[in-house]
């Protein structure tokens, strides 16, 4: 089988801050990433670099085997790349059945159409009831499964997740773990961000950890959690 | 939100009405005046709802309208005068000069944004009336007038604003019907979510300088033909009047902000409610004390603070509000 | 060309470029404190240069010490306008900013056009004939003023700035207002204050610029968009590289009256307007998270 996702190499610096240091990671078809790390290691860089929001400075990003590195974000989100915002950017002014169903118009253009694939969307994200609030009225967890919804609402192959279990209590974890294993189910292909340690536990086959802009271990979710160089990266940074 | 507008209501219903008869009422009963005022607020009314396109539903605020506004003025006039085209198709192609100058423009002007993206249409206005001003083609700075010809029909030259006011409600009409499609399309929720997050509306597929583009041009478009209406019933085109930054971009501008920039109409009802003021003020107290010349502009700016200040959501939007609040 | 001429224009447009300054670094100075694009700035100028007028053509003072006096109307307008529009904008959505920014713009502008006529004025003083020597070309006294002037007033603001308890408490407003809130600063006491400055500072740009330049209501409207571009220059929100970016204007536009045709001179300043602003360093975005 070949990869999804290649990132080969990537560097990108801001100023003198250098976020990410020639990371290299694969992702096969469906498979479930968790991507961890203390604060300010690179992942949502890594992210933006990954959906085309930052062009890296040396690297490339290969999907499906083509080079898409110098691709712009909406061509990649239309090849099946879908993404959250970990700092949610909900689209204020608008209800959260429009917020989802301008990701349902990018597959189709029928307006009922799109709205059927949004209340879907809705549903499978837990916001259901919600379809006429404002998204701007949202609190802070509704708005985090906004973004989930928006995303699946595109159809996507690539799911990339930025932190959407912050903020949740255990029992809302573990649901959202639910949903996240059948939406893979369906074969879309997740990377996960997650300081929730229980949710990446869960939901990943395989972890991997950056540090400082580096991938400083990867494997399965056990081993990572069982390595020193991880252990002590998370202590040293005084996260737990 | 778009979708969510009823459809033809009793309201529409009695504003259709009311606008069908009173042209040709007012004119009955010799107010040539007041059939005038409702030709303006029309022609404005046209332009503002074309405006709005960018503000109220891309998040582009533009005081340049006047260049698109201008150039379709100027499109008729130049046609009519040089190649004797008649204005019933220059008309049309004042829309279509402006929507290609909208097109050209595009590319450096959509890469701006917020304050950047009205300061640039500001400086749009100027180079385009200066530009005009020293271009002996179009007539300098003392413009062109339109050909005096006995073929009235073909010139579109009546007497007096009535027929002119039907000409106007029939670009409206079809204006009205394209923008109401525009908007509840994909096109209208794909502008939406430019305006709330540029940023999102690329993760999720959308490619925004196309779309602004498109927005652009539509809007460019019918100010055009707003335009063109200008030459047809003043018959006299010059760059101060046309490319200028008060009464035409910001009285566009103006009008759509006190209807409501988040409302289909509100720009129409905002055209209705501001022009008749505006010519109020203009005809009556200007006129009687030239000496206070520019009073009416006063107005307007205090007309827009206080709209900002209080009821930024416009009129529309404000009565749309206490209507869901109930 | 002559290498005298192009010594003596580069001259003339640096200390002109003192009056731009001026009026740029209050824009900066509102813009950087209070994130607030003020678009009546120029008309903030304009003011000060028809005070200045009206001092000296009815009170018969001297239009320098008149320049500098406007400074305290226009400051006090200033705080008016910042209590009664700007503080109840300062969250509102960008275009309601734009919106009665601009709607202030028109209420000065026409609001003088409507009191006292839409006439052209002109203030001829003394100064206007006398010329200093400076060997290899002479200058205009009034222009040396006015460039002293600038220097003066841009030491006061770096005083104010840096060495006072109110400079101290305005960069820390300008740095995170809320935290600027938590710490006791009264905010928005501050921003009457940054605003009334900002506008004053203007004011007297104006009335320096009336020494040389016709007086008339629009006025304003050029010289705003000079202080845009010099904003721009000198990195947004920066006094100092505003008034460097007022100096650089200067110079620029001196020079170029050399080679461009007066008829157009006002649409190309226009043109770099409009290219100056597309490749403002600001990037696209900002932080993508
Ligand atoms: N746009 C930017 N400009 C400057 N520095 C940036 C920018 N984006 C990220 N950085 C820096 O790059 C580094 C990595 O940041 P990033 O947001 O990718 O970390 P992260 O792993 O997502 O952290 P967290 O867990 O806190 O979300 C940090 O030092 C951050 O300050
Ligand atoms: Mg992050």
């Amino acid at each position: 089988m070949k990869p999804l996702l290649e990132v080969v190499n990537v560097y990108k610096r801001f100023g003198g801050v250098v976020a990410l240091k020639g990371v290299s990671l694969t992702v096969m078809p469906g498979e479930r990433v968790g991507l961890i790390g203390p604060n300010g290691a690179g992942k949502t860089t890594l992210f933006n670099v990954i959906s085309g929001i930052y062009q890296p400075d040396e690297g490339k990003v290969i999907y499906r085997g083509v080079d898409i590195t110098k691709w712009p974000p909406h061509k990649r989100s239309r090849a099946g790349i879908a993404r959250t915002f970990q700092i949610v950017r909900p689209l204020a002014n608008m209800s959260v059945l429009d917020n989802v169903t301008v990701g349902a118009l990018m597959k189709r253009s029928d307006i009922e159409e799109a709205r059927k694939i949004a209340y879907e969307a809705i549903r499978i994200a837990g916001l259901e009831g919600k379809e006429d609030v404002l998204a701007k009225d949202l609190n802070l967890v509704e708005k985090k499964r906004l973004e989930l919804a928006r995303a699946l609402a595109t159809d996507p192959q690539l799911l990339l997740l930025d932190e959407i279990a912050a903020g949740l209590r255990p029992r809302e974890v573990d649901s959202l773990v639910d949903t996240l294993l059948n939406v893979s189910r369906r074969g879309i292909t997740i990377i996960m961000v997650e300081h929730v340690m229980r949710a990446v536990m869960n939901f990943a086959e395989r972890i991997i950890v950056l540090h400082f802009g580096e991938k400083i271990a990867e494997g399965d979710p056990r081993e990572v959690a069982n390595n020193k160089l991880v252990v002590e990266a998370y202590l040293g940074i005084g996260v737990g | 939100m778009a979708g969510s507008l009823a459809r033809i209501n009793l309201y529409h219903a009695t504003g259709i009405a009311t606008l069908l008869v009173l042209p040709f009422l007012l004119d009955s009963i010799g107010m040539a005046f007041y059939v005038n005022m409702i030709f303006l607020a029309l022609m404005y009314g046209i332009a503002a709802l074309a405006w709005n396109l960018m503000m109220g539903y891309t998040g582009l605020f533009s005081l340049g309208h006047a260049v698109f506004f201008g150039v379709g003025s100027y499109t008729v006039a130049i046609l009519a005068l040089y190649y004797n085209v008649t204005p019933w198709v220059g008309l049309i192609l004042a829309g279509v000069t402006a929507g290609l100058l909208g097109l050209v423009l595009s590319p450096p002007l959509l890469r701006l944004r917020s304050h950047w993206f009205t300061l640039a249409t500001i400086a749009l206005g100027e180079i385009f009336r200066l530009s005009f001003a020293h271009w002996d083609y179009v007539g300098g700075s003392s413009g062109l007038q339109m050909p005096i010809s006995e073929r009235r029909l073909y010139y579109l030259q009546f007497t007096g604003a009535t027929i002119y006011s039907y000409i106007a409600l029939g670009v409206l009409a079809v204006e009205l019907i394209v923008l109401w499609r525009i908007v509840n399309s994909r096109i209208g929720f794909y502008l939406q979510t430019i305006r709330e997050d540029e940023l999102v509306a690329q993760t999720l597929g959308i490619n925004t300088f196309k779309y602004k583009t498109i927005a652009l041009a539509i809007s460019a478009f019918f100010t055009g033909i707003a335009g063109g209406l200008y030459t047809v019933r003043f018959r006299y085109v010059d760059p101060f009047a046309l490319f200028d930054l008060i009464t035409i971009s910001t009285y566009i501008a103006v009008a759509g902000i006190i209807g409501g920039i988040y409302t289909f109409l509100g720009p129409l009802i905002g055209s209705f409610i501001f022009i008749p003021v505006s010519e109020y003020v203009r005809a009556n107290i200007v006129q009687a004390f030239p000496r206070i010349y520019g009073l009416h502009v006063t107005v307007l700016g205090v007309i827009l603070l206080v709209i900002s200040l209080f009821a930024p959501e416009g009129i529309l939007g404000y009565l749309k509000k206490r209507r869901e609040k109930r | 060309m002559d290498p005298e001429i192009l010594t003596s224009a580069i001259l003339d447009g640096l200390l002109i470029g003192g009056a731009y300054a001026l009026v740029a670094m209050g824009l900066a100075m509102i813009w950087g404190v209070m994130e607030i694009i003020n678009f009546a700035h120029g008309d903030f100028m304009m003011l000060g240069a028809l005070f200045t007028f009206f001092l000296f053509t009815s009170a018969g003072l001297d239009p320098i010490i008149s320049a500098l006096i406007s400074f305290a109307p226009i400051f006090a307008l200033g705080v008016i306008v910042q209590r009664g529009v700007i503080n109840k904008i300062l969250d509102a959505p960008l275009l309601t900013q734009i919106a009665a920014t601009f709607a202030i713009l028109l209420i000065i502008r026409y609001g003088v056009q409507a009191a006292f006529g839409p006439y052209t004025r002109r203030l001829v003083s003394g100064y206007s004939d006398i010329y200093i020597n400076l060997g290899f070309t002479t200058v205009p006294l009034p222009k040396v003023i006015i460039f002293v002037t600038s220097l003066i007033v841009l030491g006061l603001l770096y005083v104010l700035l840096h060495q006072t308890d109110l400079g101290i408490a305005i960069r820390a407003t300008s740095q995170d207002r809320r935290v600027a809130q938590l710490m006791g600063i009264n905010v928005s006491r501050i921003y009457d204050v940054t605003f009334g400055i900002g506008v004053g500072v203007a004011a007297i740009g104006g009335g320096l610029i009336a020494l040389f330049y016709p007086i008339f209501p629009e006025m304003g409207g050029f010289f705003a968009l000079i202080a845009f571009i010099a904003v721009v220059l000198g990195g947004f929100g920066s006094v100092y590289g505003a008034y460097a970016g007022g100096l650089i204007i200067g110079i620029a536009e001196s020079v170029s009256a050399l080679f461009i045709e007066p008829a157009l001179k006002d649409v190309v300043a226009f043109l770099i307007f409009i290219m100056i602003i597309l490749v403002k360093p600001t990037g696209l975005f900002g932080r993508g998270d």
